[in-house]
């Protein structure tokens, strides 16, 4: 496979002047890999939005910008969102696919969700009222948690807050089909995707 | 990197490193004993003092290894003694690799078997589980084995849940050997373990541990074995389809041409001159009488060039060399109760001569012989098929008998279970019946 090829967009980082390499041409948000500080895209600038952070290295099976095939896909990682849970963190990678279609890949210790955005509309987001072992339709609430936000890395198509607590509720609908759906004070977001088996990752050279 | 975290035992103030990752909720320190709640502050929830010598295992906290490909650390263990059945406990080992995550390694007995969380179990509730005949995960059916309760009784190391002493866990296990399913349900949850038999050996050569003595029980996930006889079985697949071919084959085209007929009696000598014009196959003399007595009043021979090639009296049969004249080949001479003898030699394209002649010129008797080219053999293709054939019904014993004994050791009786039973059965009666006939085709003739 050939390196992804940047976009058409050119910016320089606000904060030490270095380019920003653009590989998502719906970047909203990137990290600079000079200066590590956090740069918001608007349409023709650039805003610095943030201190510069880095997260600590962690062993991965993927890494940023480095291919990989799944399911008969090959996935590109653009960026990476770091949450923190107490003891531990789960991270949720931003990929593209060959066609630039969005998808979201959650790991969290060996296990992992591959997801795209869903627009299936649920009856209540009251975190509070999803149990665990509870059937809603045809959905059972398998886990549910809360995390915060404490970096990133790459780019993302969407702006993140640092520091923002952030709830997922699991709802399984058997046969490793999944749905998650996010919760910040702010919004809520609906994922539908699949358990995978990190074994059939094939990272590509 | 992660690196290993250090804390302090509340109870005793040992030191305890903390391998496993952030899914960690318990640690038992190795030196009080204490189990340490990660979730509140390192409370001391339960204590297994005392209990580490009633538990001594191959395999210890902290080892690592690699199994399925996967670099692991064993991070901790918890016991369980069947409540139902209580001889019954087995140790599930926590294994944690920062890439994959956790896994367990459970030893009962001395089997060891792996087991990985699945996530792709059909939404099936707990009574349907042993209600169904079988169950289809990821392409494989599994069938209900067994549904029992158990009681932690040893724990050791970190664990991803809070484990105390005596606290109960109900199991189902599904199989189809050597994988299995382990559904788990707590007061909390049920979770699905996708389970695969180990080779003892390899796991102990992965974690760097003296082999173990073999195990001496049964365990249902256990695969039927035999792979000598598992090889010839499926050669004997092959050896069914070749000899077909080569028998369609000799019927079309090796089934023989008659060079010559001659008859021969006691009163004088026979001679007769015949061509070889085929190069394929064998020359066949079959040579037959209306008594064995008279059969055996006839020595018989063949030259070429003048030159003796084969001889064959009653007692003695012999292939000769043709250039140097000394014997080649020492056949079986016949055996003194036939009326009826079939040679076959490797006759190169020629002109030969045959004589017969009488051994007891009193003796009233006639020798027909008739000599035939272009004649294949096929008796070591049919001992080979019978071995191959033979071999293949001996495998398929052994895996019926093996699935009877897993039938047998299963907790959970099925509905289908007297049909299968049967089936099962009629099905070895057919491989018997197909054994005798062959048998009774080859010895029959």
């Amino acid at each position: 496979m050939s390196n992804p090829k940047e976009t058409e967009k050119h910016h320089n980082c606000p904060q030490c002047g270095d380019r920003l390499s653009i590989f998502f041409k719906y970047s909203k948000l990137i990290k600079c890999q000079s200066c590590n500080s956090s740069i918001f895209l608007e349409d023709e600038s650039v805003k610095l939005i943030g201190e510069s952070s880095v997260l600590s290295s962690e062993p991965s099976l993927i890494q940023l910008y480095q291919r990989f095939k799944l399911q008969g896909k090959t996935f590109i990682p653009l960026g990476k969102i770091r949450y923190d849970y107490g003891r531990g963190f789960w991270e949720e990678w931003f990929l593209n696919d060959e066609r630039n279609k969005e998808f979201w890949l959650s790991i969290d210790e060996g296990d992992f969700v591959l997801e795209e955005k869903n627009k299936l509309s649920l009856p209540f987001k009251d975190f509070s009222k999803f149990t665990v072992g509870s059937r809603h339709g045809k959905y059972i609430v398998t886990e549910k948690g809360e995390g915060t936000c404490i970096g990133f890395d790459g780019e993302l198509a969407e702006e993140i807050k640092m520091g923002e607590k952030h709830q997922y509720i699991h709802l399984s609908q058997g046969g490793g089909n999944l749905v998650t759906l996010e919760l910040t004070k702010t919004s809520s977001q609906t994922f539908k995707g699949k358990w995978i088996d990190p074994l059939d990752i094939e990272v590509l050279n | 990197m992660s690196q290993v975290k250090s804390i302090k035992c509340t109870n005793c103030a040992a030191p305890l490193d903390l391998l496993g990752g952030g899914r960690v909720e318990s640690i038992t320190c190795p030196y009080c004993k204490s189990v340490l709640d990660l979730n509140e502050n390192y409370k001391v929830l339960s204590n297994f003092k005392n209990s580490r010598k009633l538990h001594k295992l191959p395999f210890e906290i902290g080892m690592k290894g690699q199994l399925n490909s996967i670099d692991y650390t064993i991070i901790g263990r918890v016991t369980y003694q069947s409540i139902n059945y209580p001889d019954s406990i087995w140790t599930d080992f926590l294994l944690y690799s920062p890439l994959y995550g956790y896994a367990y390694l459970t030893y009962e007995d001395g089997h060891l078997i792996y087991s990985k969380r699945n996530r792709t179990f059909p939404n099936v509730t707990w009574s349907q589980l042993t209600k169904q005949s079988s169950i289809l995960v990821n392409g494989n059916d599994y069938n209900p084995f067994d549904q029992y309760e158990a009681k932690v009784i040893y724990v050791e190391g970190e664990l991803t849940w809070i484990a105390k002493r005596n606290d109960k866990t109900y199991f189902t296990d599904l199989v189809n050997p050597p994988h299995g399913i382990s559904v788990e349900k707590t007061k909390n949850e049920i979770e699905y373990y996708e389970a695969k038999y180990l080779d003892s050996d390899e796991v102990y050569t992965a974690f760097n541990i003296e082999k173990q003595e073999k195990p001496k029980t049964f365990n249902a996930l256990q695969p039927f074995e035999r792979p000598f006889l598992k090889s010839l079985s499926y050669i004997a697949y092959w050896v069914l389809f070749i000899v077909a071919l080569l028998t369609l084959v000799t019927y079309v085209d090796g089934s023989g041409k008659v060079i010559t007929k001659i008859a021969a009696n006691n009163e004088a000598v026979k001679h007769l001159d015949f061509r070889v014009k085929h190069k394929r196959y064998l020359v066949d003399l079959e040579l037959q009488a209306s008594t064995s007595k008279a059969l055996n009043n006839f020595n018989l021979q063949i030259h070429k060039n003048k030159k003796i090639v084969f001889s064959l009296t009653p007692h003695t049969a012999y292939i000769f060399n043709e250039t140097t004249g000394s014997v080649e080949k020492n056949l079986h001479p016949w055996e003194k109760d036939s009326k009826k003898v079939r040679v076959s030699l490797n006759l190169a394209l020629g002109n030969y001569h045959l004589s017969i002649k009488p051994i007891n010129p009193s003796l009233k008797s006639t020798l027909f012989v008739n000599i035939t080219e272009a004649s294949s053999r096929l008796n070591y293709l049919v001992w080979f098929f019978i071995f191959t054939t033979f071999s293949w019904i001996l495998y398929k014993f052994y895996q019926w008998r093996h699935k009877l004994k897993v039938d047998d050791e299963r907790g959970i009786d099925m509905i289908h279970d007297n049909a299968r039973y049967s089936g099962s059965r009629e099905q070895m009666t057919l491989y018997l019946i197909v054994l005798a006939i062959i048998l009774i085709l080859v010895f029959g003739e």
